[in-house]
């Protein structure tokens, strides 16, 4: 086989790679982001008095969400965090079938992007809870005396400044998520590595893990390059 | 509290992860009676090891001679019958003598633990399967150390070429790879069959065009599905490679695909043990 | 009146803090408070500002009432809306400046009224101008906090809380958090604001500058209002023992 051959059949798996990696991003980030708000410690919102009666009941619905499922998240982060990600991965793929005898036919890519995102959101979730513990107090009192309200204090003053704490910790996971694409061939997902691995063995040759070594790397390095990117555009202020 | 319902939700998620490897199904499966060809098995060593080779594969016949080869493949009735090697044709007299070997000599043993029966982990923990026992009745013979070298398949090249082991003997197929090692001795056949669910309809190959069918990635029927069979590959639907076969006949166990692609006595080891 | 405080209670964790506390500040009135760490000044200041809880009592804002007292003696606060109003009475400055770290010092003063009292850009850019001007500050405009000394920073938050033209502005030991070489600043622009005017009410321990820009000096300990009046009276002949005790420590 030709390097240019192997080169061209690696592609494909390389195109797979991406595509789990940007569909994990894409989901597991904002989940991350909800994950956090609803387990992220503090008091419970007040129920406002004689205000209108819908505010009310959202500020009610709200109130009673967090309570359920606070501890739902704590528990479920744990889990994510605390389980090996292919055990996950087979837990989402084969889950439905043997607990409820459902057909899992054509499921494969499904369970593969569910898994990765609910375990990216859980370590996604602890790095931006992280980042808004890390704003001092004085920054809500501030907001709060110049009559910013709860959601402009979020994304205006607080936000900002979480992205800039957290972005470095960020970098690392996706880093990381790179990587961890190759795990989805625990379910068959013939991504860019099992390729790689697949090649090798017929061929006997150590060729294609040299080229799937590069891949990563350039990708990481791309990874890298747009992270280093951001954190140049928010240093202008520490 | 809270670190309890954390621990029994970890163990659900285990035991749905254990369950994929080991729960009961009313299905029985069976292979097509076509099959897609023969191998045989032998022990490949590095390029230019003629020496350890010879000695080796001289060692096995001995063990042939003295009934102790029929009596490991007695421990292994789904490969019992493809044990090709018989005292017939055998000079006694150009095989090493009992005990002959260095005994300072330690025989590193490369194989792939996830390749029952022929090598894989026993139910009380211990690294057992054909060949393993062979292996060391053959060092036991010689009078050599046993080492015992459980590698990633994938990486099986590497591990000979950088000496890490000696040989690589775990059903490990001859064809197509005939320049690629020095050989010992082919000591059993096996048939690359399809495994199917009984009720599934499929009868003949003709009949998996169309299909969803898995195979282990790096094995004689992968190899076998990309290149001598590739046209019959052809007709699937897809061809689907998996990291391991205990993955694949989860599956299809489950569904999801329709046919497992094997060799017979892997496969009779994964029914056998589906009914267990 | 512009601030009227009664019988306000606080505690934490059981321990009373504020124990009975009542005060008022009339329009142009600067109020120094001062005491040893632990009186309960700062308590009182957040508890004004809203930014405590008080337990019992009752607060009101240019004769608009902020907190009332029930049947039960619990201090109720006023629905979210009304305290949103009566809080635009007021502007705090806080001892550790608290600026916002991500915006410019011109986007810090006009952030606040630009996008929570929705105020045309331009024009509150103007005030914001004029406001850094008083401050010595024109040039920095376009500087980040992390840029300016503790003394500009402290005044980039005195100019933010004047954007937005409180009634009465708060100040939480403005220089304790200072070198003191650069409390002088801070200060001069305090004295400024009294010159015109401006109704303030400041906890602080600087004691010369208490006696020479207050109308009124409060002095606490443990929690209760000991003695209050002329800065002359109180510095000068303190009618109570607990007091003189404090100032002797003072000019130690």
């Amino acid at each position: 086989m030709s390097f240019s051959t192997m080169l061209s059949s690696m592609g494909v798996g390389m195109l797979r790679t991406c595509l789990i990696f940007i569909l994990t991003l894409l989901i597991s980030l904002p989940l991350g982001m909800i994950v956090m708000l609803i387990r992220r410690p503090g008091p419970l919102p007040e129920v406002p008095r004689g205000e209108g009666t819908l505010k009310t009941l959202a500020v009610r619905l709200w109130r009673g969400f967090l309570i359920v499922l606070r501890p739902v998240m704590k528990i479920y982060i744990a889990v994510m965090r605390g389980t090996p990600l292919m055990l996950q991965l087979l837990a989402w793929y084969f889950g439905p079938y043997y607990l409820f005898g459902m057909s899992i036919r054509g499921y494969r890519f499904p369970a593969i992007i569910i898994g990765f995102s609910m375990n990216y959101a859980a370590y996604f979730a602890e790095i931006f809870r992280g980042g808004i513990e890390a704003i001092p107090k004085g920054q809500y009192e501030a907001a709060e005396i110049l009559g910013y309200g709860k959601t402009q204090t979020f994304f205006r003053i607080i936000l900002p400044q979480v992205i800039k704490t957290i972005l470095p910790s960020v970098t690392n996971e996706v880093i990381t998520l790179v990587k961890d694409t190759s795990m989805a061939f625990t379910l068959a997902y013939n991504e860019m590595f099992s390729l790689a691995k697949q090649i090798a063995a017929s061929q006997t040759s150590f060729m294609p893990f040299v080229i799937a070594g590069v891949f990563y790397f350039i990708a990481n390095y791309v990874v890298a390059f747009v992270m280093e990117f951001i954190e140049k555009k928010l240093s202008y202020y520490r | 509290m809270k670190k309890l319902i954390a621990l029994s939700l970890t163990a659900a998620m285990l035991l749905t992860a254990s369950t994929a490897v080991s729960a009961e199904s009313e299905a029985p499966y069976v292979f097509l009676e076509e099959d897609l060809g023969v191998e045989s098995y032998a022990i490949g060593f590095r390029k230019g090891d003629d020496e350890l080779a010879e000695t080796v594969s001289g060692a096995v016949q001995a063990l042939v001679l003295n009934g102790t080869y029929e009596a490991i493949g007695e421990n292994y009735p789904d490969i019992k019958d493809y044990l090709c090697l018989t005292a017939e044709g055998i000079d006694e007299a150009s095989l090493p003598a009992e005990g002959s070997g260095d005994s300072s000599f330690t025989f590193k043993h490369g194989f792939d633990l996830d390749y029952p029966p022929y090598s894989y982990l026993q139910d009380d923990g211990s690294i057992g399967g054909f060949d393993v026992e062979l292996c060391q009745a053959v060092c036991e013979y010689l009078g050599w150390g046993y080492e015992a070298v459980p590698f990633n398949w994938d990486a099986k090249d590497m591990e000979l070429n950088a000496g890490s082991c000696d040989c690589i003997w775990s059903g490990f197929t001859k064809e197509g790879r005939e320049d690629a090692y020095t050989w010992g001795i082919t000591y059993s056949n096996n048939t690359q069959g399809i495994l199917v669910a009984a009720d599934s309809g499929i009868k003949t190959l003709d009949d998996l065009s169309g299909k969803i069918v898995g195979v282990q990635t790096a094995t004689s029927a992968y190899d076998m599905l990309q290149d001598s069979k590739a046209d019959l590959a052809g007709t699937f639907s897809e061809l689907k490679v998996y990291e391991s076969y205990t993955v694949a006949f989860n599956d299809l166990k489950a569904g999801a695909i329709d046919a497992i692609a094997i060799d017979m006595t892997a496969g009779s080891f994964l029914i056998a043990n589906e009914s267990k | 009146m512009i601030l009227q405080m009664d019988h306000i209670r606080k505690s934490f964790d059981g321990v009373e803090v504020l124990k009975d506390i009542s005060m008022s500040v009339d329009s142009g009135e600067v109020v120094s408070i001062i005491g040893p760490s632990g009186s309960g000044k700062s308590t009182l200041l957040r508890c004004a500002t809203f930014l405590e809880k008080i337990d019992a009592g009752e607060i009101r804002y240019m004769d608009k009432a902020a907190v009332t007292t029930n049947n039960e003696g619990k201090a109720e606060y006023v629905p979210h809306k009304e305290l949103k109003l009566v809080k635009e009475y007021f502007g705090l400055v806080f001892q550790q400046f608290n600026l916002f770290p991500h915006y410019s010092v011109l986007k810090n003063v006009m952030d606040a009224p630009v996008h929570v009292l929705k105020r045309p850009k331009e024009e509150v850019r103007e005030e914001a101008m004029e406001l850094l001007r008083r401050m010595d500050l024109e040039s920095r405009a376009d500087a980040y906090p992390f840029q300016l000394s503790g003394g500009q920073q402290q005044r980039v938050a005195i100019a933010r809380a004047l954007a937005l033209k409180p009634s009465i502005l708060f100040f939480d030991e403005p220089t304790s958090a200072l070198d003191p070489e650069l409390t002088g600043e801070v200060l001069k622009v305090i004295r400024q604001l009294a010159e015109e005017k401006m109704t303030m009410v400041v906890v602080t321990h600087e004691m010369p500058f208490a006696r020479a820009v207050s109308n009124r000096v409060i002095f606490m300990d443990k929690g209760v209002i000991v003695e209050q009046g002329d800065p002359e009276l109180v510095f000068g002949s303190p009618s109570q023992e607990r007091t003189k005790q404090f100032l002797r420590n003072y000019q130690r």
